[in-house]
C-alpha cells in the first residue's frame, strides 16, 4: 500500500529537518557575533580614532590575532577579555564574515 | 459643456475614480502586507533596534519613536559637565536611520495596547503593529527620598538622562566659587550605569584640580560597594588625593530627605551641605512600560531573555535599563547588544522560525581624566533559559597598571564611543 510508505516517507523528511532546524536555531548568527564586534570597533569594522579598524582583515589572519589575544600571547588592554569569551568555532564565524562581508582595505599584514 | 459632454465627462471620472479607488486598494493590501514594527524609544536600544530591523529584513515597515529630535547620550556626558567637550559632542541625529528607511516620528507614545496591537501617541494618532518593542530607558523614584520630586530637579539635577539636565550641572558647576563642595548622592541597586556617579566624581575632581583646586567632593552612597570601586580609588589616591571623600552606608547610612532650600542632604546620620548638589534618584522602568502594563513588582519589565519579548504581553518586546536583563548591567552598549539580538529574534519570529540561541557583549569605558581610562567588559550567552556570564571572559582593567595603560584605554574610550554612536546613529 502507498499510503504507509508516504508517511514513513513525510516522517523521515521531518527527522532530518527538524533538527536541522532546532541545530540551526542552536547557533548564534553570524551576524549577531560581529554585532558583539562592531559595537567597539564601529560599522563595518571601519574604527574610528585610535580605535583600531577590522575591515577587509584576512579571515586567517583574524583567527590568529583573536586566539592570540584570547590566550595572552597578544598583549592587550581588553581584548583579551572579549576574545574569551568567544568559541574557536564563533571565532572562525567572525573572521570568514569580515573577510567577505567589510570593505577591503590596503594593509601590510 | 453640453449635456453629452457632460455625462461622457462624469462616465469618465466615474471610471478612472473606480480605476484610482482600486489602485489604491491594490496599493494598501500591497504595503499592509508587509510586517509592521513599531520601536518606542530612539536611544541605545531603540535606535539599534529599529535600524537592525531594517538590516535584517528590508521589507519591514519599521516606524522609531522618540520625543526628542535628538539624542543626547549619557555615555561621555561627564565629560560635558566637567567641561571636557561641548554639548554637541554627545549630540546624535536621527537622519543615518531615516535614510535606511525608518520611520522617524518625534512625539511620545502615551499607550501600547498589547491586545489591539496599537501604540497611541499623544498627538491622537494609533500606529498598528504586529511587533512592538519598547526601549523607554528609565524614570526615577522621586518619592523614595522625601522632598524630592520633578520640579527639585531644576535646582537639584540628577543629569542622569543627558541633555538640559547634563548643561545645568556644568553650569552649576561653572558658578559655584573655589571651596565650595561639590555633594554627589548616587543610587541604589539596580540603575542605570554603575560606574556613571564615580566616573562623574572623577571627571569634576579633574575640573576641580585645574580651576578650583581648593574644593571638595562628597559621595553619600547607599551602598557598599560600587562599580570598578577598587580602581577607581587607585586612581583617586593618585590623581586628586584628599579632595574626594566617599561615604558608603556603614559610613553614613542612606540618605532620606532633601532639603532644596537648605541645599542639604539628610542621612540616616547626618546632615551634609554642597554647594553643588547631584542627586541620582533611585531607579525604574520608564513611564510607558508602567501604564502599558509591561512591569513586575521591582519596577522593571521581565522578558524572555532569548527574544526580549515580554512575558506579560505577547507580541511586545522590551529592551535595555527599562527590561530584566541581569546578569547585563543596565547600559548603553547592553541595550544595543539586546537591540540587535531582538531585532534577529523578531525578523526569525514574523518568518515563522525558531528564534536563534543569542549571545550578548557589554564593554564600558570610564574616565578619571582626560587621558586616564579604565574598563569593564563581558561576553554574555544563553543556557536555554537564562542570560549567563562566559566563564573566563570579560572583567575589570587590571590594578598597578602605568601612565601608559591607562592613557591607552583613554584613547579607547574616545575611539570606543565614536565607533558604537556610529555603529547605532551612524
Amino acid at each position: 500500500m502507498r499510503f504507509p510508505i508516504f508517511l514513513l516517507a513525510v516522517a523521515a523528511i521531518l527527522v532530518i529537518i527538524l533538527p536541522t532546524q532546532r541545530a540551526k536555531a542552536d547557533q548564534v548568527p553570524a551576524a549577531i557575533l560581529v554585532g558583539a564586534c562592531f559595537s567597539c570597533h564601529g560599522d563595518g569594522g571601519k574604527g574610528a580614532r585610535a580605535m583600531p579598524p577590522i575591515n577587509g582583515m584576512k579571515a586567517s589572519q583574524l583567527e590568529m590575532d583573536m586566539k592570540a589575544f584570547r590566550n595572552g600571547k597578544r598583549k592587550s588592554t581588553i581584548m583579551q577579555r572579549i576574545a574569551a569569551g568567544f568559541t574557536e568555532v564563533e571565532i572562525k564565524v567572525i573572521s570568514e564574515y569580515i573577510a567577505k562581508h567589510t570593505q577591503s582595505v590596503k594593509r601590510n599584514e | 459643456m453640453s449635456e453629452f459632454t457632460r455625462r461622457r465627462f462624469n462616465q469618465l471620472v466615474g471610471t478612472s475614480g473606480v480605476m484610482a479607488a482600486t489602485s489604491i486598494a491594490a496599493l494598501t493590501i500591497l504595503k499592509t502586507t508587509s510586517p509592521r514594527i513599531v520601536v518606542v524609544g530612539g536611544g541605545f536600544g531603540g535606535a539599534t533596534a529599529a535600524q537592525y530591523l531594517k538590516r535584517f529584513n528590508p521589507s519591514l515597515d519599521v516606524t522609531l519613536i522618540e520625543p526628542n529630535q535628538s539624542y543626547s547620550t549619557c555615555p561621555f556626558s561627564n565629560t560635558v559637565i566637567a567641561g571636557m567637550n561641548d554639548i554637541s559632542f554627545i549630540t546624535q541625529s536621527y537622519d543615518v536611520i531615516r535614510g535606511k528607511g525608518v520611520n522617524v516620528v518625534h512625539d511620545i507614545a502615551v499607550d501600547i495596547d498589547a491586545t489591539k496591537k496599537q501604540v497611541t501617541l499623544s498627538n491622537g494618532k494609533c500606529l498598528a503593529f504586529d511587533r512592538c518593542v519598547v526601549a523607554p530607558g528609565i524614570d526615577f523614584k522621586f518619592d523614595s527620598i522625601e522632598g524630592n520630586s520633578e520640579a527639585i530637579t531644576q535646582k537639584i539635577p540628577h543629569a542622569w538622562k543627558a541633555g538640559t539636565q547634563t548643561l545645568l550641572l556644568r553650569k552649576q558647576l561653572m558658578a559655584m566659587p573655589d571651596g565650595g563642595v561639590f555633594l554627589i548622592s548616587p543610587p541604589s541597586n539596580p540603575f542605570r550605569c554603575p560606574p556613571g556617579p564615580a566616573e562623574r566624581i572623577s571627571l569634576v575632581a579633574n575640573y576641580f584640580t585645574e580651576h578650583k583646586p581648593k574644593s571638595k567632593i562628597i559621595a553619600l552612597d547607599p551602598k557598599k560597594k560600587f562599580g570598578k570601586e577598587g580602581l577607581f580609588k587607585e586612581g583617586w589616591q593618585k590623581l586628586y588625593p584628599g579632595m574626594i571623600e566617599y561615604r558608603n552606608i556603614d559610613e553614613d547610612g542612606v540618605v532620606r530627605e532633601v532639603v532644596a532650600d537648605k541645599m542639604m542632604l539628610v542621612t540616616d546620620l547626618d546632615k551634609v551641605n554642597g554647594d553643588v548638589i547631584n542627586l541620582i534618584p533611585a531607579q525604574k522602568a520608564g513611564a510607558i512600560a508602567f501604564s502599558s502594563g509591561l512591569t513586575d513588582k521591582s519596577g522593571w519589565c521581565p522578558v524572555d531573555q532569548r527574544t526580549f519579548e515580554s512575558t506579560i504581553h505577547k507580541g511586545v518586546h522590551v529592551i535595555g535599563d527599562a527590561s530584566i536583563a541581569s546578569p547585563m548591567p543596565k547600559s548603553g552598549v547592553s541595550a544595543s547588544s539586546q537591540g540587535k539580538v531582538c531585532a534577529a529574534a523578531i525578523v526569525a519570529m514574523l518568518k515563522g522560525e525558531t528564534p536563534n540561541t543569542p549571545k550578548f557583549i557589554n564593554h564600558c569605558y570610564s574616565l578619571l581624566a582626560p587621558d586616564y581610562g579604565i574598563s569593564v567588559a563581558m561576553v554574555y550567552g544563553y543556557d536555554g533559559k537564562n542570560i549567563t556570564k562566559i566563564n573566563g571572559s570579560g572583567g575589570l582593567s587590571p590594578f598597578g597598571r602605568d601612565v601608559d595603560f591607562r592613557e591607552r584605554e583613554a584613547l579607547y574610550a574616545d575611539g570606543w564611543y565614536q565607533s558604537i554612536t556610529q555603529n547605532i546613529w551612524g
